[in-house]
């Protein structure tokens, strides 16, 4: 029988890739028939510094599933101040279970293992059991909307999402083949540069940028 | 930069919790050091300064290109970073990575990271903005010996060397050091790596 779950969107921003994946995965655990909640860290105080929302919503929760960006190659710093607000309520509180989804713009997985493992170790830490968790890539795709809507490009993703659903249900932890299908390219690396690239130029060409290159604090010896 | 005529340049990012842990007298000693070797040394106290979230905004991308929108004290870490010959960050170890307050100072050297993209080292990571490369010292701490830990901050501090695309060295210290402990580890560090 599986616990309710909730799942914690923790992202530095509003409208956050982390609170598309966290909307997906909640509904794909009440379509299997598991209790669950979404909660957006950002919108909910954690942009504010306030974290209570986070912990008060671990009540009546037997599972907690945290949705977290990679930023500079750990969870974003709103990720780990949700960690820690948890950290510090699960003294003396019943042990939940725990999983983690680490997702980043790169395609490579070699650049969420960290971050994952820190997720793991936070559960360790704590005395939570860890349940598996998921690395996704190249979810800069997403744009924050709903995660049906992004179409081919985030299939491998919500086939990963409806297994790791599935398992909850059957309370069982994520499972391998979550693993591996979260962690499948859509496209090409080089196409994914390339598109990536190019989108970041029209973005530039759009906000009127004057000097993508600029460099405001070069020293004498990289300037001219 | 770091020459006969110009001294050489620090940046010592202090990501302790608060006044007075170790991190605080770790970063504390290790600035006094490198002072008295003859560098110049500009220091960012974490748990004093004002320091917001990065909001991924993406100002620093395209609107003020290089330079964050926020003005707070974390608005000057890219400048000290970039004009710095070493980057030292010091921190706690928490589950293994920077605890959530020095994460936060850590992820205001975003304008330092160009927005477009290139394959480095056979993996897909943002180009920089400057072709300057600050040599990068990370010094955990963490209050006893946890090989675990210690072995996903040091990767972590890999992670981050590889992304500004920096020679590095990670240090972890351990445990309650009494001043003269600190004191001839720092030196030991100083004298054998930074100098």
């Amino acid at each position: 029988m599986s616990e309710p779950v909730l799942v914690a969107a923790a992202s530095n921003h509003r409208r956050s890739n982390s609170a598309a994946i966290g909307r997906y995965l909640a509904d794909a655990l009440v379509t299997a028939g598991v209790r669950a909640q979404i909660l957006d860290v950002a919108e909910s105080g954690g942009l504010q510094d306030d974290f209570r929302p986070a912990v008060e919503a671990l009540t009546g929760h037997g599972h907690v599933v945290l949705v977290a960006s990679l930023y500079h190659d750990a969870i974003n710093a709103v990720a780990t101040a949700t960690l820690e607000a948890w950290a510090d309520a699960a003294r003396g509180d019943s042990p939940r279970l725990f999983s983690a989804i680490v997702h980043s713009g790169y395609p490579e997985p070699v650049h969420t293992e960290v971050a994952l493992a820190i997720c793991r170790r936070f559960a360790s830490d704590v005395g939570w059991a860890w349940r598996g968790g998921l690395t996704a890539g190249a979810t800069s795709a997403i744009g924050g909307k709903d995660l049906r809507a992004v179409g081919p490009l985030a299939r491998h993703l919500r086939r990963a999402l409806d297994l790791m659903a599935a398992a909850f249900a059957r309370g069982e932890p994520v499972p391998e083949a979550a693993v591996r299908t979260a962690v499948r390219a859509a496209m090409p690396r080089w196409l994914y540069i390339a598109v990536g690239n190019w989108m970041m130029r029209r973005e530039a060409r759009r906000l009127g940028t004057v000097d993508l290159d600029r460099r405001p604090y070069a020293s004498h010896d990289e300037v001219g | 930069m770091g020459d006969d005529t110009c001294p050489r340049r620090a940046f010592v990012l202090n990501g302790s919790d608060s006044p007075g842990d170790m991190p605080d007298r770790i970063s504390a000693g290790l600035a006094c050091y490198l002072l008295d070797c003859g560098w110049y040394v500009d220091r960012m106290d974490v748990p004093t300064a004002r320091i917001g979230m990065c909001r991924v905004c993406n100002a620093c991308a395209f609107k003020t290109p290089g330079e964050c929108a926020l003005r707070d004290d974390g608005h000057d870490i890219p400048r000290l970073m970039a004009q710095s010959d070493l980057f030292a960050f010091v921190s706690a170890i928490r589950f293994g990575g920077y605890p959530a307050a020095a994460k936060r100072a850590f992820e205001r050297t975003l304008p330092n990271v160009h927005p477009l993209f290139m394959v480095y080292r056979g993996e897909m990571h943002h180009r920089l903005r400057y072709a300057h490369r600050p040599f990068m010292l990370f010094v955990g701490w963490q209050p006893f010996p946890d090989a675990e830990a210690r072995r996903l901050y040091t990767r972590l501090t890999e992670r981050n060397a590889i992304n500004f695309q920096a020679d590095h060295r990670t240090v972890v210290l351990e445990g309650d050091l009494a001043p003269e402990a600190l004191d001839r580890e720092l030196a030991e560090l100083v004298r054998g790596w930074v100098q």
